[in-house]
C-alpha cells in the first residue's frame, strides 16, 4: 500500500523475545472460548512494551495485489447493535462507525449497556459496521446488506485483546492469545505510526472471537469455523508470516484447512474490503491441537478465519 | 478598546462648537465579524452557491517547514485566503479529516502532490483535523502526527469543535468544500473521498479562469 513517508519498520534481532513469556509451549490444545490459552492475560489497559525497532522512510513492503472494485452505493437508514466481550459483558464507551471505502460516519459510542445506534442519511459504497479499537478489543468490519434500511445486528461480540503484546520476531516465534506467527529471518513489519503512535500499540496481540457472538455477515458467506482478531490491524509483513492457530473447530489430524484474512483496508490491497481471501493452507498437526501453515502465509495483520478445504 | 471603537470617540472629543467633524464612513461601519479584518460580505450560508462565513482555526501554514509545537501554532482563517483580485488565490479547498478516518488518510496520501500541481495556478488547500483515533477532539499532538506522516505542505489546522460540521450534509468524513477565493462562495461540496470528481472540477475551474 502506498502509505505515508514515515513508517516504522521492525528489524528485530533473531532470538528470544523477552516479552513473549506469557504463553506456555505446547499450549495449543487449550483454546478456550477466548483464545488466551490459559495464559492469564486479560484485556483492559494495554501494558507497556518496548521492542527493538528502527524507523524507515518510504515504503518497504510492496503493495498488495489489489482487489478494489467499484460497487453501487447502499442506502441504509440506521444500524443498531449491542456490543459485548467474549464473556458476554457489555463494552461501554466503545466507538462504532459505519465505514465504506470512501466515507465514514462520525463515531458513536456505546452506552453503559453496550448499545449503539448509528443513523445515516447518505448511501455508502460497501458499508461495513466497524467496531472495536484494535488495541484493547478486536476490530471487526462486517459488511452490511444492500439496501437493508434500518438494521439491527443484535448482540455481537469482540474479544478483549491481551494487555501486553509480543514483539514481532523475524526468524523466531511471535505469540499472543494462542496464535503464533513465524516470521522469516528477513521479514519486515511495516505499519503507520499514525494509527499506532505508542510503542506498545505496535506489538502483536490476538484473541479468538466466539462464533456465537460473530455479527451477522462477518464471514460474508465463507462458512468460517473459527475467527481470530489480530492486532495491530493493517501491519504488513513481508515476506508473509506462517501462522499457527489452535484447532478450535476440532478438525481431524492431518486435515487441510483454508486460512483466510479479512479485508480491513479501504485501499483493498490484500483483500476486498469487508470480505475474506485465502492467504494460506494449513494442516492439523498429528496431535490434533494446532493448525500449522504448510503453504502461503499472512501478508497483513487483520482478522483471520479458518474453514475445512 | 480597539481602534475601531477609539477613533470615532477621539474625533468626537475633538469637536468644538458647531463645527462637528465629519466621521469617515468606514469608521461608522460595524467592525467585521469572524476572525479576519478583510472578508467577503454576507449573508453567509452553508449550501452550494452561498458565501461561507469566515472561520478561525489554529494550525500551521507550512507544516513541512516548521516544528510542530503549541508555540508554533498560528491563527489561520478562511479570510487569509480571501483574494478578490485572484492575484494569489483562485480556489480554496477546505478539507476535514480525522485520525480514525481511513478514507481521509487515503485522501491525504494524494493531497500533497495535488497541492504542488495546482498551487502555482492559484489553488490553496486548508485541511482541518477534528478528531483523534477515538473520536475525541484532536489536539496538537494529533495534528503533529498527521502532518509528519503525510509531510503536509499546505495549511493544516485543528478543528476540535468541528466547526466545519455545519457544511456536512451528513455526519461523515471526509468533507471537502471548494470555495471561490475571490468571493468565498461555495462552488461545490463533497462528502467522502470523491477525488475522481473533485480534481477534474478543480482543473476545469482553473482553466476557465486562466482563459478569461
Amino acid at each position: 500500500m502506498h502509505r505515508a513517508v514515515a513508517l516504522f519498520v521492525f528489524l528485530v534481532a533473531c532470538g528470544s523475545d523477552p516479552l513473549d513469556d506469557t504463553h506456555d509451549d505446547g499450549n495449543g490444545g487449550t483454546s478456550g472460548t477466548n483464545g488466551t490459552g490459559g495464559s492469564g492475560e486479560t484485556g483492559g489497559t494495554a501494558g507497556t512494551a518496548t521492542c527493538p525497532d528502527e524507523p524507515a522512510t518510504g515504503d518497504v513492503c510492496s503493495d498488495g495485489p489489489g482487489f478494489a472494485e467499484t460497487t453501487d452505493p447502499v442506502a441504509i437508514g440506521s444500524v443498531a447493535a449491542t456490543i459485548v466481550d467474549e464473556n458476554g459483558e457489555p463494552i461501554a464507551n466503545l466507538a462504532a462507525f459505519v465505514c465504506g471505502t470512501k466515507v465514514c460516519s462520525l463515531p458513536v459510542r456505546t452506552d453503559s449497556n453496550g448499545n449503539v445506534t448509528i443513523a445515516l442519511s447518505d448511501s455508502i459504497e460497501k458499508p461495513a459496521f466497524k467496531y472495536g479499537d484494535g488495541l484493547e478489543v478486536g476490530r471487526f468490519f462486517p459488511l452490511l446488506s444492500a439496501d437493508a434500511g434500518d438494521i439491527s445486528l443484535g448482540t455481537i461480540g469482540t474479544p478483549r485483546l491481551p494487555a501486553v503484546g509480543s514483539c514481532f520476531t523475524p526468524g523466531g516465534r511471535t505469540e499472543s492469545g494462542n496464535v503464533r506467527l513465524f516470521l522469516p529471518p528477513d521479514a519486515v513489519v511495516e505499519l503507520l505510526p499514525l494509527d499506532y503512535p505508542e510503542p506498545d500499540q505496535r506489538t502483536f496481540r490476538a484473541a479468538e472471537l466466539p462464533l456465537s457472538l460473530a455479527p451477522p455477515g462477518l464471514d460474508a458467506g465463507e462458512e468460517l469455523d473459527a475467527i481470530f482478531a489480530l492486532a495491530p490491524v493493517g501491519a504488513v509483513i513481508c515476506p508473509p508470516a506462517a501462522i499457527d492457530l489452535p484447532n478450535t473447530p476440532g478438525y481431524a489430524a492431518g486435515s487441510e484447512i483454508d486460512i483466510l484474512v479479512h479485508g480491513a483496508d479501504v485501499e483493498e490491497a490484500w483483500a476486498p474490503y469487508g470480505l475474506w481471501r485465502v492467504v494460506a493452507t494449513g494442516r492439523v498437526d498429528d496431535a490434533g491441537e494446532r493448525i500449522e501453515t504448510i503453504d502461503g502465509g499472512l501478508p497483513v495483520i487483520s482478522d483471520v478465519g479458518v474453514r475445512a478445504r | 478598546m480597539n481602534a475601531w471603537r477609539a477613533a470615532p470617540l477621539a474625533l468626537l472629543a475633538l469637536a468644538c462648537g458647531t463645527n462637528r467633524p465629519e466621521i469617515p464612513d468606514e469608521l461608522l461601519q460595524a467592525p467585521p465579524t469572524g476572525c479576519s479584518l478583510d472578508y467577503a460580505e454576507g449573508p453567509y450560508g452553508t449550501e452550494v452557491g452561498s458565501v461561507a462565513a469566515d472561520t478561525c482555526f489554529k494550525g500551521w501554514a507550512r507544516p513541512n517547514e516548521t516544528t510542530h509545537e503549541v508555540s508554533t501554532l498560528q491563527n489561520l482563517a478562511f479570510g487569509r485566503y480571501f483574494d478578490p483580485t485572484g492575484e494569489r488565490y483562485e480556489l480554496l479547498l477546505v478539507n476535514s479529516a480525522a485520525l480514525w478516518c481511513m478514507a481521509c488518510q487515503v485522501e491525504h496520501e494524494d493531497l500533497p502532490d495535488r497541492y504542488r500541481e495546482y498551487a502555482p495556478r492559484g489553488l490553496v488547500i486548508l485541511s482541518a483535523l477534528f478528531q483523534d483515533r477515538e473520536g475525541d477532539p484532536a489536539n496538537v499532538d494529533d495534528l503533529a502526527l498527521w502532518v509528519e506522516t503525510f509531510d503536509t505542505p499546505f495549511p493544516m489546522v485543528l478543528d476540535p469543535d468541528y466547526q466545519l460540521g455545519v457544511y456536512a450534509p451528513a455526519a461523515s468524513a471526509p468533507l471537502n468544500l471548494l470555495l471561490d477565493a475571490r468571493t468565498m462562495r461555495i462552488l461545490e461540496k463533497f462528502t467522502g473521498d470523491q477525488s475522481a470528481v473533485l480534481w477534474p472540477l478543480v482543473e476545469e475551474e482553473l482553466s476557465r479562469r486562466e482563459a478569461e
